[in-house]
């Protein structure tokens, strides 16, 4: 068979600073991988003209990646204003943009579709956890035959092994609090060795664990092998393998052909099947309205979003509230000060009069002024002029005299 | 549109959580606020007015005992406060009798150096060719 005729995978990924590339011829019988090269991210020129000769080598192609950002996660809905692939009937793997940036890419995969991939054959209607270990995160999955429930991303860098069956283990926990159903068993896809985290999940979990493990490139390459498995794809223009397997065996039977395409419909009416015998209940209607699928990133991100108008409101509130009590203690002394100050300013007033009044006819020997009235003794040499003087500040107050028996005279004053 | 019915019912909830407290809470203690301080405005303007001093007007100070019989000692021969019920102080002042004119003006100035009301009461008396002053100052 020559190059142009071979329908072949090129697959890549990025890890950290690193681009890797593999590409493989797929058979019948499967794929026959070949070299993985490795590229630094300053030498991205270079990756992407490998991919490009490729491509040129291999016009039959598909130029697969994995999204390994932690900001993607399963809802039960598509969102069209982000990247999103039905990775199963009313099961949409999200996330808010494509990260492949200007490398080629014609097929686009999340771990979730991967893992979903590995793991339907072996669901049932018992809860099953599913986790894929891809680049030292844990994608993962509570699914059952028919769906899958919820999905978390953990991030585990700088964790110990007992950490992250810790955190699993948490995740279990949450996951039996909001739909209170424990999955007892649990499917793990690595794609690094790691048998020390493997054990340690088995010990902290007391769960049977099964293992697969395998590399991210041969992955990629099985899931686009065909068309049935790529369709989980966010890409969603992307070529069809069929078109292309058609190219690649011309002389492949109507018949058969015909067989095929009546072996995909019909396992997409199996999908279509399963979403009809769906049934939701009003709880799990309402619960899946107030859950979302959080992944580690975006689920801080999303629900800080979400209450970014509640906490701005609550922090507009809180600072008027606290100036509106500021300012009604300050209005509350200035008022007291203004009430004391017109209180002074009178008394202040009532003793200069009452002191003027006496001038040089009398003498205080005694007095209590107050704003409402006033009562004075003293000893007076000039009645009249006093008693008019008085008069004149407080009218009609009453104004006695008393003669000592000092040859003196006392007189007494009050107002009305 | 088509944005707004994308949006999760969860963000739609704590939008109209956050309206509601908005309009319930936040702009009617924002106009309470403004209002309030458009009053201390003029309150300040009102006071202003009433303010006698001359010099550098400070803002009226914590009433303290020591400071203010330091403050009334500079006037008068003697100053006594004593701490009485009601968490009030009653000041005992002896003057020259030709001290009344300071006294006053003394008074007019009392509640603007110390944030204490003058209960509206006092108490002249003679004694020994001295006046004495007697009244109850309250802190507010």
């Amino acid at each position: 068979m020559s190059n142009q005729q071979k329908y072949i995978t090129i697959t890549h990924y990025k890890e950290r600073e690193f681009y890797f590339l593999n590409y493989a011829i797929q058979t019948k019988d499967g794929f026959i991988s070949k070299e993985i090269e490795q590229f630094h991210e300053s030498d991205k020129e270079k990756f992407i003209e490998r991919i490009k000769s490729l491509q040129i080598e291999f016009p039959n192609n598909q130029v697969v990646s994995i999204s390994l950002v932690a900001n993607q996660s399963i809802h039960q809905e598509q969102d069209r204003n982000r990247a999103s692939a039905e990775i199963f009937p009313h099961n949409f793997v999200i996330q808010d943009k494509i990260d492949v940036g200007t490398i080629p890419t014609t097929l686009y995969f999340s771990p979730f579709a991967v893992l979903y991939q590995q793991y339907k054959d072996g669901l049932s209607d018992e809860l099953k956890l599913l986790i894929g270990y891809f680049d030292r995160k844990l994608f993962m999955m509570f699914a059952t035959s028919d769906k899958i429930h919820q999905s978390w991303t953990i991030g585990t860098r700088g964790l110990t092994e007992k950490q992250i069956a810790e955190r699993v283990y948490k995740s279990m926990q949450a996951y039996y609090k909001i739909s209170y159903s424990f999955a007892d068993h649990l499917d793990m896809l690595v794609s690094d060795e790691s048998p020390k985290l493997l054990k340690v999940l088995r010990e902290e979990l007391s769960l049977h664990i099964d293992l697969t493990q395998n590399s991210i490139h041969n992955l990629l390459h099985d899931m686009a092998s065909s068309d049935e498995k790529a369709k989980n794809s966010y890409i969603k223009t992307f070529k069809k393998i069929e078109s292309i397997k058609e190219k690649e065996e011309p002389k492949k039977s109507d018949k058969q052909d015909a067989f095929e395409r009546k072996q995909v419909l019909d396992e997409k009416l199996d999908d279509i099947k399963l979403l009809h015998d769906e049934k939701k209940g009003l709880l799990e209607t309402v619960k899946g309205m107030f859950s979302s699928s959080p992944s580690e990133g975006t689920f801080m991100i999303r629900s800080l979003t979400s209450t970014l108008p509640l906490f701005t409101v609550f922090a507009m509130g809180g600072f008027f509230h606290l100036q509106n009590e500021e300012i009604s203690n300050k209005l509350s002394l200035k008022d007291s000060q203004i009430m004391a100050q017109h209180t002074n300013l009178e008394l202040a007033e009532i003793s200069d009069n009452v002191f003027l009044a006496m001038g040089k006819n009398a003498e205080l020997k005694k007095a209590t002024l107050s704003t409402k009235k006033i009562d004075i003794k003293g000893i007076v040499w000039g009645i009249e002029p006093l008693k008019n003087s008085l008069n004149e500040v407080y009218a009609n107050g009453k104004f006695d005299i008393k003669p000592l028996e000092n040859f003196m005279t006392e007189f007494t004053f009050k107002s009305k | 549109m088509n944005k707004i019915k994308t949006i999760s019912l969860m963000s739609k909830v704590w939008f109209v959580v956050a309206l509601l407290i908005l309009l319930l809470w936040v702009i009617p203690t924002m106009v309470s606020f403004y209002k309030k301080q458009k009053v201390y405005d003029k309150k300040i303007e009102e006071l202003q007015v009433l303010d006698k001093r001359e010099g550098v007007h400070f803002e009226a100070k914590v009433f303290h005992i020591g400071v203010f019989k330091k403050d009334a000692g500079r006037y008068f021969s003697t100053v006594e406060v004593d701490s009485i019920a009601n968490n009030s102080y009653a000041v005992k002042i002896v003057m020259e009798k030709s001290q009344v004119q300071v006294f006053n003006a003394f008074l007019k100035k009392i509640s603007l150096d110390y944030a204490v009301a003058l209960e509206d009461n006092l108490l002249f008396k003679e004694i020994n060719d001295s006046m004495s002053v007697k009244m109850v100052l309250k802190p507010y």
